[in-house]
């Protein structure tokens, strides 16, 4: 058996939650209000959490997939946890688009897309041959890296002078509606809903009676730290923000220390990668594990190579660009007929079909 | 005496003979004193494995014997036995356990009318004084380090370590060397379950011959498919005390001044004695060198080569304009030139090691003067790649562990190659792999990146930095858990301070 620390437990979370949100920014469509949007959101995000740990709660010593036959039954449940893994599988392979859109831009302009992507996948399936005991060590020691250079970050940034604190105003410019957009669903899928993965790894917990605490606080913190972010973007660019595609990319990019200290996007780039990379991760072990629980295989390491290649596969043609990528796919597609069916309808049916088994018995 | 006058050998000693058919250095000293036939010894030995000092006293005891005792008592044995004065007695029950003996440097005593053999041990034989130890040097310490002769080092362990609980296990490995290990621990320190592994390993192992602890280490090791390793050597006594002191165990092996220290995580590698005996905030400064010194030696290459191919935006723009001038009339890409750079400097060193020291001079003349200047001005390589490589080679020596040190630059290499070809994507995209390589390794199923991942705060007093050793109040957890304290914690204050 294996078992994953209370610490362990918080640095993957924070992590998985910082993930992809670090590079695109939070509701940049709210323009100058984003950080406010990202702070509601952190508040719903809280609340959904707190449904999905009253699930397994009510489920004891079951994951995620196995919620569904035991509630629903067997002929019900069953494709219904199918959906999980599968959409776990092509949430990977966009995130695997998104690092192929990002080094590309970013840092190989001139490589194949087949080579990042390829690497990206490859480095991936290690990981996940690894098992999520050594990926929650990887967290682990991800965890400082990640604080420090965010730490040395806001530092630089304030060395550089670049900052102008009323650019933050005039706040609610036009009223709520822009906020209301960016928090509902995209806010509250996006890393918060996401942290349903969790729900597979929540009965390898050293606590399981901590999940809860653990979890909440990781979700508060990567909240905070993204609508860190937002400020500071905002207090960079003012309303240029809503115009960038990696905002926090570009905010790295105008750190300037004596003339000497400059051009850092690229760590930046790496510090990306890093989140990106264990998020991936996390949702490809969350595949492939539910895929063998649900099909009551001995072991998952037969499904990882298959598992990667279609999320590579995916990555590989699922947009052409990222304007197609992001705008299309994520907010027309992705979010309204996926996200919000399978992270917040689904559970929510969930919720109640088991508090009224529960209230019968 | 002639050889018709030859008495007729004991029986045994006829056997002994066939078994060891022969050899030169099998010598059988037949002792006859007194009425014909009456009292008649054999004294067999192996020439070279018994000291000659105590021989020499063995002999004039069984010859004493054989003059006066003859016909005295009864008991032969007996007063043959409180006659010998020197050595442990024993009497071998079979003839292969008086085979074993006599190569264990003991020499046999076989008599005529004795009803047994009588062992007695004395081994010596040429060995090397204890010296200060070649590869691993300090400027504050004990400077005794072990030598090839096994009881040696067990005296250089046990005069450290004045304990009953120090407990010493030996076994007899390999089938045709007979290697003698003796494995190290103390009792009351060590987890039973570490010890129960090493026993259940150290069994399993059945090979003709042990001729150094490397081949024990590789049999007992958890993965042998890792370049890092998990099984920590020293040629320094002090080193294994300490470690014994921490619970770890140790085992010592005849023929070999390098003793195994086990289980070992990863920073141990970082370590030296010294940064015990030193003031702590000096070690803890060294410590921090050392640290930094692992980052230059594996990344420093690979972060150049990544930033001059691919990433020359993040270089200040005067730098890079420098840099581009030296680069300038060179033909090589980067990767290539480093490489080239860095497989020249492999066999360099490697000449260091192997050559005869009378040639040394002329290596280190080549190497300076027509490998690094000759090379710039000739416009094959830049000036800057020289500095990069010799400061990497440089750094990668501030590791104490060689072991270690050589996992890092078989690590440096493929960096290098994945910097070449993804630029900075390409390092991180080698680091992610190797981060999660070292955190799945174990040592005897401690985790082999222990205080870091999984994280255990109280490690760390003792880490990148080593506090004072007051405040030094526990071992360190995990593998020195069984018996944490190690000495009384006492107030913030020391007694007096306060006025």
């Amino acid at each position: 058996m294996l078992f994953i620390s209370n610490y362990q437990l918080f640095a993957i979370t924070f992590i998985y939650q910082l993930g992809t949100t670090i590079i695109f920014g939070f509701g940049s469509s709210a323009g100058r209000d984003a950080w406010i949007g990202e702070l509601i959101s952190t508040g719903v995000g809280v609340f959904i959490i707190l449904i999905y740990i009253a699930l397994m709660k009510l489920n004891p010593g079951l994951t995620l997939v196995q919620w569904f036959p035991v509630q629903f039954g067997r002929w019900i449940g069953t494709p219904i946890s199918f959906m999980y893994p599968l959409m776990f599988i092509y949430v990977s392979g966009r995130i695997i688009a998104d690092v192929r859109d990002m080094v590309a831009t970013a840092l190989l302009s001139d490589t194949p897309y087949i080579l990042t992507a390829g690497l990206f996948a490859i480095i991936m399936a290690y990981c996940a041959f690894g098992g999520i005991e050594s990926v929650s060590r990887l967290g682990e020691i991800f965890l400082p890296i990640v604080l420090i250079l965010f730490g040395l970050e806001v530092i630089l940034l304030f060395g550089s002078d670049v900052l102008h604190i009323h650019y933050l105003q005039p706040s609610f410019e036009k009223g709520w509606m822009p906020i209301q957009k960016a928090v509902f669903p995209a806010g509250i899928t996006q890393s918060f809903g996401e942290t349903l993965v969790f729900a597979m790894f929540w009965t390898q917990t050293k606590q399981p009676e901590k999940v809860m605490r653990i979890t909440l606080l990781a979700t508060i913190l990567s909240g905070v730290m993204i609508t860190c972010f937002d400020v500071l973007a905002i207090m960079a660019f003012g309303t240029l923000f809503s115009g960038f595609l990696y905002p926090l990319y570009t905010l790295l990019s105008v750190i300037s220390v004596g003339h000497f200290i400059e051009n850092l996007q690229m760590f930046g780039v790496l510090y990306f990668l890093m989140t990106a990379l264990l998020k991936c991760v996390v949702l490809m072990l969350a595949a492939v594990t539910g895929i063998q629980q649900i099909t009551r295989m001995k072991s998952y390491r037969v499904l990882v190579i298959p598992a990667c290649a279609i999320a590579l596969i995916l990555g590989l043609t699922m947009s052409k660009n990222i304007a197609e990528h992001i705008y299309r796919h994520h907010f027309e597609i992705l979010v309204p007929y996926i996200w919000v069916p399978m992270l917040l309808v689904v559970p929510g049916i969930l919720l109640i079909v088991s508090l009224l088994r529960r209230l019968r018995k | 005496m002639n050889v018709s006058e030859r008495p007729a050998e004991p029986a045994i000693v006829e056997r002994l003979r066939h078994r060891f058919g022969g050899s030169s250095d099998f010598i059988v000293r037949l002792i006859q004193e007194g009425p014909k036939d009456r009292c008649q010894y054999a004294v067999c030995y192996i020439d070279g494995l018994v000291d000659k000092n105590l021989l020499a006293f063995l002999l004039e005891a069984v010859v004493a014997e054989a003059r006066e005792g003859a016909g005295m008592t009864q008991d032969l044995a007996r007063s043959l036995t409180s006659r010998i004065p020197v050595g442990s007695l024993t009497a071998p029950e079979s003839e292969e356990a008086l085979v074993h003996a006599i190569l264990n440097g003991e020499a046999v005593i076989v008599g005529n009318e004795l009803t047994f053999e009588l062992s007695v041990a004395i081994p010596g034989g040429p060995s090397r004084a204890v010296e200060e130890p070649s590869s691993q040097t300090v400027v504050r310490g004990p400077k005794d380090g072990f030598t090839e002769n096994l009881a040696d080092n067990v005296s250089l362990v046990r005069r450290r370590l004045r304990t009953p609980d120090l407990r010493i296990e030996n076994r007899v490995l390999g089938r045709y060397t007979r290697t003698k290990i003796a494995v190290f621990y103390i009792e009351g320190i060590v987890q039973p379950v570490i010890l129960e592994e090493l026993g259940r390993r150290l069994d399993a192992i059945d090979i003709d011959g042990i001729l150094e602890s490397g081949y024990i280490e590789e049999f007992i090791q958890d993965t042998s498919w890792t370049p890092f390793p998990t099984i920590q050597n020293t040629e320094r006594p002090d080193t294994v005390a300490g470690h014994l002191l921490e619970g770890h165990a140790a085992i010592l092996v005849d023929g070999t001044p390098f003793a195994l220290i086990l289980p070992v995580t990863f920073f141990k590698f970082f370590l030296s004695s010294e940064d015990y005996y030193q003031r702590h905030d000096i070690a803890s400064f060294v410590r921090m060198i050392r640290f930094i010194a692992f980052f230059v030696s594996l990344l420093l290459p690979s972060l150049y080569i990544a930033v001059t191919t691919f990433q020359q935006e993040m270089i200040p723009t005067t730098m890079l304009i420098s840099l581009a001038a030296q680069r300038e009339g060179v033909p090589l890409p980067a990767l290539l030139e480093a490489l080239l750079m860095e497989l020249t400097f492999e066999v360099i060193r490697e000449a260091g090691i192997r050559m005869p020291r009378v040639i040394g001079p002329a290596i280190s003349i080549v190497g300076a003067l027509v490998l690094g200047q000759a090379a710039v001005q000739a416009g094959l390589v830049s000036g800057a790649m020289v500095i990069i490589v010799s400061f990497t080679a440089i750094a990668s020596f501030v590791i104490p562990a060689l072991g270690m040190s050589a996992a890092i630059r078989l690590m440096r290499f493929l960096l290098m190659v994945l910097a070449g070809s993804f630029g900075l994507f390409g390092v991180l995209a080698g680091m992610i792999p190797l981060l999660l390589h070292l955190v799945a390794l174990r040592s005897f199923g401690v985790p082999y990146l222990l205080p870091i991942a999984p994280l255990k705060w109280m490690n760390f007093k003792d880490l990148f930095y080593r506090l004072p050793w007051r405040t030094l109040t526990e071992r360190p957890a995990v593998i020195g858990s069984r018996n944490p304290r190690r000495q009384p914690r006492r107030g913030p204050k020391r007694e007096g301070t306060r006025k």
